[in-house]
């Protein structure tokens, strides 16, 4: 579904990614995890389309199509998803009408009718379950005056209610209480699918505890140092980030 | 003293025409002879009188008005214009001149008055007498001297005291092209007499895109204890001249609520002055404005807080989008007797395009020192961030765009509470709103 080829990004004319390799296949969970500044949320930024990162070479396909030529908003269109590590409060427009309006976008997108206000009122409703929110969630401006967690599960039911192929998790888990963390990872859990892929980036190890991935991936300084399974995930919360870093250089030498 | 505008049209010429042979009772000719007077020495506004720096009210000034007294005899079909609530009292003018025919009054409680002036002005002169040129300032401001010098008609209401009025009352003011470029000049009173309530709603519309001038004052006296909503829904042509003046006086313990809307004209001035002349006396004033084109909208707001424990708030939002231009000028005067004031402005302005622009001016002389005064004024423009945020959501450029805008403008339109106005003010957002080129 996406594969991401010597990718080098830049921002403010500084290099991040120097040079990212990556294959996901619909149906895995590939977790990227990281110390601070390696670049983690460049990556998930930079495929939804963040007018403030350069690519600088490489590219990335996303079902085989150039993802770098879309816009935005067709990405989304094409079903990928960023739930931001900081999501946007946007006081005065109304949570439902927001979604309502993305979901007509996507639907008119694919050739499906749009669904109207009554129909969607209904459709909504179901979602708010996946994230156990209640249903006063509907009228209040999108994340505004929301708390952390609240703004992290309506992440995940506008994923629930738009129905991505590729959804990106940008360190969702940051500043979340257990409780928040499992209703978000049981959210994530229900909507993964076998046409579906999932990105989790991340810098704790604690998220993997509840959302499973295939796939783990150290970026250290830009580029992947290491690969593996979730082992990979526990063996860096026993040793630390410094371990991979050692192994590298050894590597290296 | 400034310099004088030149002037095209022979106002003398029309002012003699008009009161030649008029009817009206002794007070009115001298009060019109007097605002004349005034009118003469004053001439139009120029750019050098503080109030009228921003706008330029050339093109009015050069622009050969001519006047029509009599009612329009064309056909107007008014159920098609879908304005308010047909439930509503409704008193219709065109072109200035009250319509009868288009109007249409349900039964009010007795000692309600609510219809034409130039009836009001030989049925009821003695109440007439006792208000009106009593609160708007015919000797100093020249457009008020103008007005009242061609008096002839608008909407005369009156409220006998305790009396609520069940449904709102509906003055429409329509411009129908007639071939001629006409001003017109209505004239209103309303008066609600102590623990009265009323709500009234001013609508200006058009039936086609000519070229006309509305000159408009409105006085309105609250008496104690009442309570007045005032609605003013400006949807001129795109290519008249609007400007109202409303001049309003606030009784002990009543509450006056104006909410002011501003799409249409291609020059629009409205100039909203309450002085809260009792303890206790409070208004609220909120008002949208949302111009595009080459169009230029101009709020001039005074609360003179006069009497202690009075409370006033102003919320104003703009936007601005196309060449237009905007004002907002806000002035708060607290007075020395006017100990426990509570006073608060803002006004908000929401930059689309690069070339909108909007002047807004704060102000505020606090000469009593026990008062809670606090004002304040933005610029600004649409949140990049916020637009990404719908972008990566699937929504496209101009409907991200036209959300936040419609978001900006929804703090205030969620506190509209006629529900007609505000559906129809929403329809006519998102109209405009897909309408700008992409």
């Amino acid at each position: 579904m996406l594969e991401i080829k010597n990718l080098h990004v830049s921002v403010n004319n500084v290099q991040i990614l120097k040079g990212i390799n990556l294959k996901i296949k619909a149906g895995e969970i590939h977790a990227i995890m990281g110390p601070n500044g390696s670049g983690k949320s460049t990556l998930a930024k930079v495929l939804a389309g963040n007018p403030a990162f350069e690519v600088t070479q490489g590219e990335v396909l996303y079902e085989g199509k150039n993802l770098f030529d879309l816009p935005p908003e067709e990405r989304a269109r094409e079903g990928v998803f960023l739930a931001y590590q900081y999501p946007v409060e946007i006081p005065g427009v109304n949570n439902a009408y927001f979604l309502r309006a993305a979901l007509n976008e996507i639907r008119t997108h694919k050739g499906l009718e749009e669904m109207d206000a009554v129909d969607f009122l209904e459709f909504l409703k179901e979602k708010l379950k996946i994230v156990e929110m209640d249903p006063t969630f509907i009228n209040r401006p999108v994340n505004a005056g929301f708390s952390g967690g609240e703004k992290k599960r309506n992440e995940i039911l506008q994923m629930a209610v738009l129905e991505p192929k590729l959804s990106i998790l940008d360190e969702t888990d940051s500043g979340l209480d257990i409780d928040a963390l499992r209703i978000v990872a049981d959210g994530v859990n229900k909507l993964m699918k076998p046409d579906r892929a999932i990105l989790v980036v991340t810098h704790y190890q604690r998220l993997l505890n509840y959302i499973t991935p295939d796939h783990v991936h150290v970026l250290v300084d830009g580029r992947i140092a290491r690969s593996g399974g979730k082992d990979l995930a526990l063996q860096l919360e026993e040793k630390g980030y410094d371990w991979v870093k050692e192994e590298n250089s050894k590597v290296k030498m | 003293m400034p310099a004088k505008t030149l002037e095209t049209t022979d106002y003398l010429k029309l002012f003699e025409a008009s009161i030649k042979g008029s009817k009206d009772p002794t007070w009115i000719s001298a009060l019109r002879k007097e605002a004349f007077a005034s009118f003469r020495e004053l001439g139009f506004p120029t750019r050098e009188h503080e109030d009228w720096r921003y706008t330029n009210l050339a093109p009015v000034a050069e622009a050969d008005w001519q006047l029509e007294s009599g009612l329009c005899q064309d056909q107007i079909q008014i159920q098609k214009l879908q304005l308010g609530d047909p439930e509503w009292h409704r008193l219709v003018f065109v072109n200035g001149n009250f319509s009868p025919t288009l109007s249409s009054v349900s039964k009010f409680p007795a000692g309600v008055k609510a219809g034409s002036l130039c009836e009001a002005l030989k049925s009821d002169s003695i109440i007439a007498e006792q208000y009106i040129g009593k609160f708007a300032d015919h000797k100093n401001e020249a457009l008020v001297a103008l007005n009242t010098a061609f008096i002839h008609d608008g909407a005369f209401i009156f409220i006998p005291k305790g009396i609520e009025i069940d449904k709102p009352i509906h003055l429409l003011f329509v411009s129908h092209d007639t071939g001629k470029e006409l001003i017109a000049q209505t004239r209103n009173l309303i008066v609600a007499g102590e623990l009265s309530k009323a709500v009234i709603v001013e609508s200006y519309i058009s039936l086609e895109d000519h070229r006309y001038f509305n000159n408009s004052v409105t006085e309105v006296a609250l008496g104690p204890g009442s309570n007045v909503d005032l609605y003013k829904d400006e949807k001129e042509s795109i290519n008249a001249f609007h400007i109202d003046t409303t001049r309003v006086s606030v009784d002990r313990n009543a509450s006056f609520n104006s909410t002011s809307i501003a799409l249409g004209a291609d020059l629009s001035r409205s100039g909203l002055h309450v002085a809260l002349d009792a303890p206790g006396a409070f208004c609220d004033l909120k008002g949208i404005y949302f111009v595009t084109g080459k169009q230029h909208v101009d709020n001039h707001l005074f609360v003179d807080h006069r009497k202690p424990n009075g409370t006033s708030k102003q919320l104003y939002k703009g936007i601005l989008d196309g060449r237009s231009s905007g004002v907002f000028s806000g002035k708060i005067f607290i007075r020395k007797d006017a100990q426990k004031t509570d006073a608060e402005q803002t006004n908000k302005n929401l930059l689309l395009s690069e070339f909108a622009k909007v002047d807004t001016k704060p102000q505020l002389e606090i000469f009593a020192d026990d008062v809670k005064a606090t004002h304040g004024a933005a610029i600004g423009q649409l949140n990049e961030e916020e637009v990404f945020y719908l972008k990566s959501r699937g929504i496209g450029d101009q409907n991200a765009r036209g959300l936040l805008t419609f978001g900006f403008a929804s703090e205030l339109v969620e506190k509209i509470k006629l529900n007609p106005i505000r559906w129809e003010l929403d329809r006519i957002f998102w109209t405009r709103l897909q309408e700008r080129p992409r």
